[in-house]
């Protein structure tokens, strides 16, 4: 354990939101280094302490009739306890590392003593439950208007090529969980998942075991625009 | 039109209740857009009587509906606080009365009575479990498990449901707008009323009669 500046390794667009997160909870509390699988938070434990992801990304899930459904994904700046810490007092949801995670633990007495004292402490816990709000619509947007073709073309292209314009050159890298994860992300059955990837080798998607080459990646975003179902 | 709240409406969102009390209220017909998505978030609404929708639409119209609020509900505080834009579109579904709050107003009284803070990451904190829950629901149950679960929590709204046994209750909504929340088209949610119907359930003038509700448990899985 060391202890950790304020500053954070997101490189996504909301880097400047992790970066803001750090700045007000992280400096000065230990770090914690989690290896790839590895439980960061467990739904409906008491938040005593609130992992805030410093690099690396979590995958969420939710307990829905015994079953442990991936939600979301959460990268730097997620503060993993923020949804209950107030109110039920236990985690919403279970996080599980893809891949190493470096987080800040923060004390929940740190946290309640920090919003109480800055208000804009609190303002910013406030957008980043509003951006995890926003996240939830935007998946069960996904679901509800895009079909299966077009929800699993989107996700490679996010893991692999990030949220920029999609490039000329070939992407390549790892499945970042388990297909039956996956398709369970998706809201698909296995069957249909592999289906898919079979029907996607026609826009140049290669997938071996979790290793996964897109050899035109700006074919495979004209895909992932989708058609509206309804 | 336009007036002042009075204690004595039973508004029951105490948390809220010193910030509201000398806000004018507002009546709106059915059918107002109060926001719609992508517009600048600058304002959030409290909600006294009456039906607001939230919902996000396709480029086809088709409208994914997130949440429908009743009386003492609040909405848009989430957007106003934490982003700059809403992302859902806010439409009355019938005449309403609501209180609207403006962004400057909000962040004053917050940043003078900071110990509130807690109070609204809590209730925020419930709201996005909540969605959690569904989005994890329309993950895993087909379209009629999800319309049980529906029918099941529809049931709730108006009173204890059993385990088993016969069961009677008034729909919430109509079926092109519980289609947009479980996300049916409206000809799937009469299709899917019509398979119920097999199973002892009749929808008749948004009444509902199930001569057992364990079909509902049984086939949204609970």
């Amino acid at each position: 354990m060391t202890n950790v500046p304020a500053k954070c390794g997101a490189s996504r667009p909301d880097a400047a939101l992790a970066a803001s997160m750090c700045r007000h909870f992280a400096e000065g509390m230990e770090t914690v280094d989690f290896d790839d699988g590895a439980i960061l938070v467990r739904l409906n434990t008491p938040v005593e302490v609130l992992p805030l992801v410093l690099t690396g990304r979590g995958l969420s899930l939710r307990s829905f009739q015994g079953i442990d459904v991936p939600v979301c994904e959460l990268g730097p700046g997620a503060l993993l306890g923020l949804e209950g810490v107030c109110g039920t007092g236990r985690h919403g949801m279970t996080v599980q590392a893809l891949g190493p995670v470096r987080a800040a633990m923060v004390p929940r007495q740190v946290f309640l003593d920090r919003i109480a004292a800055d208000p804009e402490a609190g303002l910013l816990a406030f957008t980043v439950l509003g951006t995890r709000l926003r996240a939830c619509i935007k998946s069960t947007d996904d679901l509800k208007f895009r079909d299966a073709t077009t929800r699993v073309a989107r996700f490679l292209l996010a893991t692999l090529g990030g949220d920029g314009e999609p490039s000329d050159s070939p992407l390549e890298g790892r499945l970042p969980f388990p297909k039956k994860t996956l398709a369970a992300h998706l809201g698909i059955t296995q069957q249909s998942l592999s289906r898919v990837l079979h029907r996607l080798r026609d826009v140049g998607v290669v997938v071996r075991g979790s290793q996964i080459r897109i050899c035109e990646p700006a074919r495979l975003a004209v895909l992932a625009t989708g058609e509206d179902l309804e | 039109m336009s007036r002042r709240v009075s204690p004595a409406e039973g508004f029951h969102l105490d948390l809220l209740g010193p910030l509201i009390s000398e806000q004018p209220v507002t009546d709106v017909p059915a059918g107002t857009l109060l926001f719609t998505q992508g517009e600048e978030a600058d304002r959030f609404f409290v909600l006294l009587e009456g039906r607001v929708k939230l919902y996000t639409a396709s480029p086809s119209g088709a409208e994914n509906i997130m949440q429908v609020f009743g009386p003492g509900d609040f909405f848009g505080l989430p957007a106003m606080l934490s982003l700059k834009s809403y992302p859902v579109t806010g439409e009355a579904v019938a005449a309403s009365r609501l209180i609207v709050m403006h962004r400057a107003v909000v962040l004053e009284w917050l940043r003078a009575t900071p110990d509130q803070v807690p109070h609204l990451l809590a209730l925020l904190g419930r709201r996005y479990e909540r969605m959690l829950d569904s989005l994890a629901a329309f993950k895993v149950l087909s379209p009629r498990a999800r319309l049980c679960r529906y029918l099941l929590e529809a049931a709730a709204e108006s009173g204890p449901v059993p385990d088993a046994g016969p069961l009677s209750f008034a729909l919430p909504l109509p079926a092109h707008m519980i289609g947009g929340r479980i996300g049916l088209a409206p000809e799937n949610v009469s299709r899917a009323f019509r398979w119920l119907g097999s199973h002892g359930v009749s929808v008749s003038r948004g009444m509902v009669k199930a001569a057992d509700v364990a079909v509902f448990r049984q086939m949204a899985g609970r």
